[in-house]
């Protein structure tokens, strides 16, 4: 069945792409014609996954010089934009934390300091999943989280979907690191992408501290509806003591904090000073690929370790996501769909946000989050608007998706558990998405102004 | 000798006690490795995660499910008393197909699910 669906939505890029060749409106230029068809062929790519994400990545980047959209150097000089770099030395640093295995050691102090109830251990693995994906991004921290939570699962004798509390201690895995991600530039590839989107386009800059103080309000807003759902919903939780004695002996196992595990926390430290503070004079990618360079340095991580560590296909995904909305909006495509179609639906700033975020939240859900901002992007920057405000009306909620697992790899990482059931995430997923979405537009409405952003 | 099927999906207590009784009784769990390959191949295919981290994932649900059937076995041989049992990681068909041919069961009992065929006879409960 969901085969057949994908067949389905993968023939219809192919068609749309087909028909957008032949140029059939007349009111746009044909390169505009033709990115909106790249645009259809993407989105179906990416959304039944036929290829991998970097493949099609790729194929954007040799489709927009081929169909006349932009220039050859054009198109590829793209690849070179900061947020990329941002990224790239941002894995590299991740990938430090992950094999050093200083990111478990981590997980594990924070998690045995709450480990005093059931209750508590559940909050403890949801905070812990968000915290960690304030500094790294949330598919390494579920994928980290992981082990220590299945551990768990084993020694408080928990069976799959025998009771909340075994399910909702996966769940709050997959929340944590989700709601985390969506706080800091660290949490995901979307947020880099997203500001160098905006940079690329309307030539705005946004640095590594003031996108957090404009997501964190939403991030910790999310903490704190999930921790009361959590805690309204868990009412008898089983005695936990056996995992804290575990935890204990697991962190005593590890010992003091070896050579390789201080230089990559010396390293994170002094690279966190320089994006909060000294942005103003280098840039935040420099600082990323600086900061990873002394990793090297150092001897913190070798270049095999990053290899093991670290996907690069995906960096190819991000500079394709990229290239494609740039091309949407120097076309003159983006503009003409949404003043044509949007434009009705969001006459104002705030409806603007009210409906566009509410757009990013649902199709999140079943595509991936990067490519979700990559498609919506475009078509709000077509839209009269402070461009800030549209960047983060898509990009804040397009990192939450907290019901399907194919949303996100820390949704599939805690389903493929097998301890809940499709229908339990849904059901407290689309609650706290709800939350999260009025969270969102009181920020949006009350908090964002302070900052500059024009909401009315 | 009648060969009881089980796997994480397909695991019934009216299937255990459809087979409780038989004196000649294997009790086979069978772990499918087709989502902790899925997940595995999808976060490293999609390109999310490293090697490293995506094969260490794959192999947690392959231990987790691992040690849920040992769990379960323990407790079906309280119910049926000191019976055989096996488990086997892989596809489910093949590996009926080959107990099939190496036991020569009188049959199968299996919980109802996907349809599985063998020469052997296969009762679905």
């Amino acid at each position: 069945m969901l085969e057949r669906i994908k067949k389905a939505i993968l023939c219809l890029g192919v068609l749309l792409f087909i028909f957008f060749l032949t140029s059939p409106i007349h009111e746009i230029s044909t390169p505009a014609n033709r990115s909106l068809g790249l645009f259809f062929l993407t989105f179906s790519l990416w959304l039944t996954r036929y290829l991998p994400l970097s493949v099609t990545g790729l194929l954007v980047f040799a489709l927009i010089p081929l169909l006349g959209i932009l220039p050859l150097s054009e198109s590829y000089s793209l690849f070179g934009n900061r947020a990329i770099f941002f990224i790239l030395g941002s894995f590299i640093l991740a990938g430090g934390l992950m094999k050093t295995g200083l990111s478990r050691r981590i997980a594990f102090h924070i998690i045995s300091k709450f480990a005093s109830s059931g209750r508590n251990l559940i909050l403890g693995v949801f905070w812990t999943g968000a915290v960690l994906s304030f500094f790294m991004p949330e598919h390494a921290a579920a994928a980290i989280l992981f082990p220590i939570v299945i551990e768990m699962a084993g020694i408080l004798k928990l069976r799959p979907k025998e009771s909340l509390f075994s399910r909702f201690l996966f769940l709050s895995l997959a929340w944590g690191c989700v709601i985390g991600g969506i706080g800091t530039l660290l949490g995901g590839a979307r947020a880099p992408l997203a500001i160098g989107m905006l940079e690329e386009n309307f030539g705005i800059r946004i640095s590594f501290l003031r996108w957090s103080m404009y997501a964190m309000p939403v991030s910790i807003g999310g903490l704190l509806a999930g921790t009361l759902i959590l805690t309204l919903a868990l009412r008898d939780t089983p005695e936990v003591s056996s995992f804290k004695e575990k935890a204990k002996e697991e962190l005593k196992g590890m010992g003091r904090l070896k050579r390789d595990e201080r230089v990559v926390l010396f390293v994170y430290i002094l690279t966190l000073t320089g994006w909060i503070f000294f942005n103003r004079w280098i840039d935040i990618s420099l600082i990323a690929i600086l900061s990873s360079s002394l990793l090297f340095l150092f001897r913190g991580i070798t270049w095999k370790d990053v290899e093991r560590w670290v996907n690069w296909g995906i960096i190819l995904m991000y500079a394709g996501a990229m290239a494609l909305g740039v091309s949407l909006v120097r076309s003159g495509a983006a503009a003409y769909i949404s003043q044509r179609y949007f434009f009705s639906l969001a006459k104002t700033p705030f409806t603007t946000l009210a409906v566009f975020s509410l757009l990013s939240l649902v199709l999140t859900e079943g595509m991936s989050n990067v490519a979700t901002v990559a498609l919506l992007l475009p078509v709000v920057y077509g839209l009269p608007f402070d461009p800030v405000l549209l960047t983060l009306c898509i990009t804040i909620p397009g990192g939450l998706a907290l019901c399907l697992p194919m949303g996100t790899p820390p949704n599939a990482i805690a389903f493929s558990s097998g301890y809940y059931e499709l229908r339990f995430s849904i059901k407290f997923g689309v609650m706290l998405t709800f939350i999260l979405y009025l969270i969102l537009l009181l920020v949006g409405r009350f908090y964002w102004p302070l900052l500059g952003v024009e909401v009315w | 000798m009648v060969i009881l099927v089980l796997t994480p999906e397909r695991d019934t207590d009216e299937a255990v006690e459809r087979v409780k009784g038989e004196k000649d009784l294997l009790v086979l769990y069978v772990i499918e490795e087709e989502l902790p390959e899925s997940v595995g191949s999808w976060l490293m295919y999609a390109g999310f995660l490293g090697e490293n981290p995506s094969l260490e994932v794959k192999r947690i649900i392959v231990d987790e499910l691992e040690r849920r059937a040992h769990e379960r076995l323990e407790e079906i041989k309280k119910k049926l008393g000191d019976v055989e049992a096996v488990i086997e990681k892989g596809v489910l068909q093949e590996i009926m197909e080959k107990y099939c041919r190496e036991k020569r069961p009188e049959r199968f009992v299996i919980p109802k699910g996907e349809k599985i065929k063998t020469e052997c006879k296969i009762e679905e409960v």
